[in-house]
């Protein structure tokens, strides 16, 4: 087995007093794609959140258990650090609407010192935008601002502003839950480019068990706060052990 | 397990800490620096202070009398300074100022809400913002120059000739600056502040409840009435608030209420309110001795009055919920 | 059945009538100061502005320059202290909104914005006039600058509270400091809302009377002395001239109140613009 990027034992949540993670041990290889897929409620969210401490911005929640990133463990590490490590694309496209195309992509550079000088930062753009497969579109109008984008392409200028900080793994919750086919597929093409050719280590939550499969190289079974199944993409697709996975990949919950 | 904050967190919630505790110093120090010029007042002319209607300024210092006495006359020598008239003058303007603002207000909110098409009612909600922010002073000006002498000539003199039997009307008004003046202007200065309370409870009542209203086969003025019976408290709410306000607005009504000490109940009279006899005693009452601890006496009232009746007005407007 | 329709007529009207009622003095103060105050600002020209008032007794009454300078610089020298106090408590009730000091400062706003202005004044009459043993336009400014601390507070709160969580979220896990995260993204996109709020407390402020009696007190005979030496106002010199018995000070006074009344449209209009939803 590949060396894990991520390591969780005995993670639990409660906000607000209910158990939303009961307990949770997983394990994410390095340079793979993990699928984490489950119904509605089931605590996906959360768990990515925890990762990258998201998590403390909501009001009274109680966090234990350990998650180690690299070997460290992230309630030990400043919590700006560990946000540092991850990039992260929300469910619903969110660019800063006050800021043009171009600045979305720079500021996450700007705020994590990543670009030494502004030739430096216009490379970094560039690379971000491409990576994100958004360059070709919005070359000519990087200063425009995002909303005159459409929902898809505002997707990828949101993953183009979190590779831009250069991040060694990438949180992806839900990317295509409000966008069409056609985006979600170069948002999934630009995924399995990005494993391929930077090695990054990437977690995308689904609740569409396709896109698990089509993505993925390992896909994590979320159900009522715990993890059910993990394994292989090629495993599970074919053969779960568990009823539930079973059940939701056949597309009855 | 409760992670460390790190040590930036620390350093903002200090430095957005200091200027939110600067603005509760800002309201304690209002309430510190009017108790504290107040005090010495209090320790020669005692309660009376607020019970006597004498303003006799003086540089004999007023005489010591017992502090937990109201006494209705003040001693008959050395200076004097009863805030009784100023504070009448005050209740009755404001008191004017809700019957008639509270009128404007429900027929504004009726009208906006019930009757107005889309247009008519953004139209009209912008002038009632329009109004809200009127400098005082140019309702002032107006009030002084035209609204006084048109009551003066169209509602208080035949108002006084024909219904002079009643104590409210009896004095023959001498001039548009009275007390009842003050009260109409008022009414006109307050109304979009009541209006903007109103219309706020008026449109959360669910649309479920209006339906059902109308589905029992009310008419307009059925539905409407049981409407506002069902957010009274809000109503409640923009009385006492309205009340405040009219209470505490100074320039406005110094150019329209006459400034006399003068205390009854016929209404055409010129008078003092509590902001009034501030604004034109204060340069004097340097020179005399107690007599500038006596008007702080005076905002001393204004302030209570803000504070309580914008404690109770804000527990009422929570009142309303659906 | 037919009694129940009368009387619902008879509310309808009498319910429009009032409402027309309760609006019109509103246009009647418009028409009326603008009758009485452009003739005065016509006769005297470009002087109105730049002259200070001249004798009771000469020819012509002289200009409103020492209002107009006194008012603008109190304006905004109250606009620099309010606006980072008020934004910055707003940002801590946004950020800490369960913390006992956010629930302390929202009671004090709204006592403040109720709280008699005159009181204000006599505040810092108490607090610097009477030490220094002299008015100052300075401690007008800061008596106008606690007259605008509530509305600024009120309006960045609201604004500030509108904003998008996701956004925030966003730029907390691009690794953004809690301070970068206020400063480049919170008050960002909040900006129009802010902006509207201190239109507000600007026309606030530079209607204000009572909270300038007893501090920047007036000055007439130089256009503007200087921070530490009395200062006129718009609305304080249209309140004292007004009520005097000269005709000169009287014209000068309408002519100061058709000034500030087209000052508050201009910037009514603004806060218009800015952003329409946001009420009270």
């Amino acid at each position: 087995m590949i060396s894990p990027a991520i390591e969780v034992k005995g993670l639990r949540v409660r906000i607000s007093g209910k158990d939303i993670l009961k307990g949770v041990d997983l394990r994410v290889p390095e340079a793979t794609i993990t699928a984490i897929m489950g119904p509605s409620g089931s605590g996906k969210t959360t768990f990515l959140k925890v990762l990258n401490r998201l998590i403390e911005l909501v009001d009274d929640v109680e966090v234990s258990g350990e998650v180690r990133v690299y070997g460290s463990n992230i309630f030990d590490m400043d919590v700006y650090k560990v946000r540092r490590l991850f990039g992260m694309v929300f469910q619903t496209p969110n660019p800063f609407p006050h800021l043009s195309i171009y600045d979305n992509v720079a500021i996450g550079a700007k705020v994590n010192n990543v670009a030494r000088s502004r030739k430096e930062l216009d490379e970094i753009v560039r690379w971000a935008l491409e990576k994100a497969m958004l360059w070709d579109e919005v070359k000519n109008r990087l200063h425009d601002p995002p909303w005159r984008l459409s929902g898809g392409q505002q997707q990828r200028l949101c993953l183009a502003r979190a590779l831009a900080m250069k991040p060694r793994i990438l949180l992806l919750d839900e990317p295509t839950a409000n966008i069409d086919p056609v985006n979600t597929a170069q948002l999934e093409d630009a995924l399995r480019a990005l494993r391929r050719d930077e090695n990054i280590t990437v977690a995308i939550v689904t609740h569409m068990p396709h896109q698990a499969i089509r993505v993925s190289d390992y896909i994590v079974m979320f159900y009522d706060g715990r993890v059910v199944e993990e394994g292989p993409t090629g495993e599970i697709a074919i053969s779960p052990r568990e009823d539930i996975t079973r059940r939701f990949l056949r597309g009855e919950m | 397990m409760a992670p460390r904050r790190p040590l930036h967190d620390i350093i903002v919630f200090y430095s957005l800490a200091l200027p939110a505790s600067l603005i509760i110093l800002i309201l304690l120090l209002l309430l510190l620096s009017q108790l504290g010029v107040a005090i010495p007042v209090f320790g020669v002319q005692g309660i009376s202070t607020y019970t006597t209607a004498v303003w006799r300024p003086s540089y004999d210092p007023p005489q010591q009398t017992i502090i937990w006495l109201p006494m209705l006359e003040p001693p008959q020598r050395g200076a004097w300074y009863g805030l009784l008239p100023a504070i009448w003058g005050t209740l009755v303007s404001a008191i004017t100022a809700i019957i008639l603002g509270l009128t404007f207000t429900i027929a504004l909110v009726v009208f906006m809400e019930e009757i107005a098409p889309r247009r008519v009612r953004e139209v009209f909600s912008t002038i009632v913002d329009l109004m809200a922010g009127l400098p005082t002073v140019l309702y002032g000006v107006w009030g002084l120059a035209f609204l006084g002498p048109l009551l003066h000539k169209y509602v208080m003199d035949p108002v006084h000739s024909y219904l002079g039997i009643i104590p409210l009307f009896s004095c023959e008004p001498l001039s548009g600056a009275t007390v009842f003046t003050a009260g109409v202007l008022l009414s006109i200065m307050i109304t979009p502040f009541m209006v903007a309370l109103v219309q706020e409870s008026y449109r959360s009542i669910p649309f479920t409840l209006k339906e059902a209203a109308w589905s029992l086969g009310m008419t307009r003025f059925e539905y409407v009435r049981l409407n506002l019976s069902m957010i009274l408290p809000s109503i409640a709410s923009a009385i006492l608030l309205g009340f405040g306000r009219a209470s505490s607005e100074t320039a406005a009504v110094t150019l329209v209420v006459g400034n006399a000490v003068n205390i009854g109940f016929c209404i055409f009279a010129p008078a003092y309110t509590i902001s009034s006899l501030i604004a034109n005693q204060f340069t004097e009452s340097q020179d005399f001795p107690y007599m500038l601890n006596a008007l702080f006496a005076g905002g001393l009232i204004l302030l209570v009055i803000g504070l309580v009746v914008n404690s109770i007005g804000i527990i009422l407007l929570r009142r309303v919920r659906f | 059945m037919d009694g129940r329709f009368l009387v619902d007529r008879v509310f309808t009207v009498i319910v429009v009538v009032v409402a027309i009622i309760a609006i019109l003095p509103v246009f009647h103060i418009i028409a009326y100061i603008t009758w009485r105050g452009l003739p005065i600002v016509i006769d005297n020209g470009l002087s109105f502005f730049t002259d200070v008032p001249a004798a009771v007794v000469a020819e012509k009454p002289g200009g409103i320059a020492p209002a107009l300078a006194g008012t603008a610089f109190m304006t905004i020298t109250a606009t620099l202290i309010a606006v980072p106090l008020a934004t910055l408590a707003a940002i801590f009730s946004v950020e800490y909104p369960n913390h006992v000091l956010t629930k302390a400062v929202r009671v004090t706003s709204r006592s403040l914005l109720e709280v008699a202005t005159i009181l204000i004044g006599m505040l810092i009459f108490v607090l610097l006039v009477l030490p220094t043993g002299r008015f100052t336009a300075l401690a007008g400014s800061l008596a106008l600058a606690i007259v605008m601390i509530p509305y600024v507070y009120t309006y960045a709160e609201l604004a500030l509270l509108s904003v998008p969580k996701t956004y925030i979220e966003a730029a907390y896990a691009l690794g953004m400091k809690k301070a970068q995260v206020i400063f480049y993204v919170t008050v960002r996109v909040a900006r129009r809302g802010l902006a509207r709020g201190i239109a507000i407390a600007v026309t606030k402020a530079m209607g204000e009377t009572a909270p300038l009696l007893f501090t920047a007190f007036g000055a007439r005979s130089v256009i503007f002395g200087g921070p530490l030496e009395p200062a006129d106002a718009l609305p304080l010199m249209v309140f004292q001239f007004i009520q005097t018995g000269y005709d000169n000070w009287r014209a000068l006074a309408w002519g100061g109140a058709f000034t500030l009344l087209v000052l508050y449209l201009s910037f009514f209009i603004l806060a218009r613009l800015l952003v329409k939803e946001v009420r009270y």
